[in-house]
């Protein structure tokens, strides 16, 4: 297991059901993958979505849902967008439990 | 509300003006009107928008014909061309946090004279702002902005002007359409009246001047 694995896969340990959170770019990012399918984290995606799912497959990517780098990303089931106002609104209100950073 | 081609709607923003542009890394950017104001070599404009996108890319396209001279946005970070004039004097930019930054463009579209916001306190951010307590707690007088122009993409449009919102498409969009003198919409998808539910519209149709004919 290299170094960025080892520190996304803890990262994940920290992770809860209900939580809302925020993944910066880079290592942050991967935590995602090591969720534990059976817990209901929101993945905030800070230009207007909660529910970020996976990279799509090949040919799958939809150019009007992106991360905020502007990469192609899915929304899960139950997932929501919304403007920016808000989006910010979640981070500087409070709203969001755990927000990833990278160095 | 009229719905008018694309060169007559750039037709109508003089060299000098001021651009709010809807969009987040090109995702939500009306492209369209960015290649037309390319194409007409509109100069000299002030752009309120959250980035600079990429080289070819949005408001990348203004960047790469060097259209802008004064940008007010949260990162350039994305864009080699932006960092390049403004190092070279070509193009000063105001970097504001995000979420100052749609605010700022909130207040100016709600007739506020600015938020109270604690982003930035303790930082370089405050330097020359008001800090007002309240509370206990310090806030930084933000003021509120406006544009000229705002430039608008949306997923649906019905031909009254009523806007409904896609995906990550809706970023800046709905925010910027609040703030600008004359309001521009590019739709994806124009539809007739009534088709989008009254629940489902987003921003109201007398807030849109002009909506961009589809080709």
């Amino acid at each position: 297991m290299d170094a960025q694995t080892t520190i996304a896969k803890r990262i994940a340990r920290e992770l809860r059901s209900g939580m809302l959170v925020n993944l910066g770019i880079g290592i942050p990012t991967l935590v995602a993958n090591y969720v534990p399918s059976d817990l209901r984290v929101f993945f905030q995606s800070e230009n207007g979505l909660i529910g970020t799912g996976p990279i799509p497959e090949e040919g799958m990517a939809h150019p009007t849902l992106t991360d905020a780098g502007g990469r192609p990303v899915t929304a899960l089931p139950g997932a929501c967008t919304f403007d920016s106002a808000i989006s910010f609104g979640l981070i500087r209100g409070g709203h969001v439990d755990v927000t990833v950073l990278a160095g | 509300m009229k719905t008018i081609s694309v060169g007559e709607a750039v037709s109508m923003i003089p060299d000098g003006a001021s651009l709010m542009i809807g969009g987040f890394m090109g995702v939500g950017t009306p492209e369209r009107l960015m290649d037309e104001i390319v194409h007409q070599k509109k100069r000299n404009l002030t752009v309120i928008a959250n980035d600079t996108a990429k080289p070819g890319t949005g408001i990348g396209k203004l960047v790469s014909a060097k259209l802008i001279s004064k940008a007010i946005v949260s990162h350039i970070g994305l864009n080699p061309e932006t960092q390049q004039q403004m190092i070279a004097e070509e193009m000063s930019v105001e970097l504001v946090p995000q979420g100052t930054l749609i605010e700022r463009i909130r207040a100016g579209g709600y007739g506020l004279g600015g938020i109270l916001t604690p982003t930035g306190v303790g930082t370089v951010v405050e330097e020359g702002k008001r800090k007002i307590e309240v509370d206990g707690k310090e806030y930084l007088l933000e003021r509120p902005l406006r544009a000229d122009f705002a430039l608008v993409h949306t997923f649906l449009a019905d031909y009254l002007g009523n806007l409904a919102y896609a995906l990550t498409a809706r970023n800046f969009n709905p925010i910027v359409a609040m703030a600008g003198s004359t309001v521009i919409v590019v739709a994806e998808h124009i539809v007739p009246v009534g088709l989008i539910a009254p629940d489902h519209v987003v921003t109201p149709a007398p807030l849109v001047d002009y909506l961009v004919a589809n080709e």
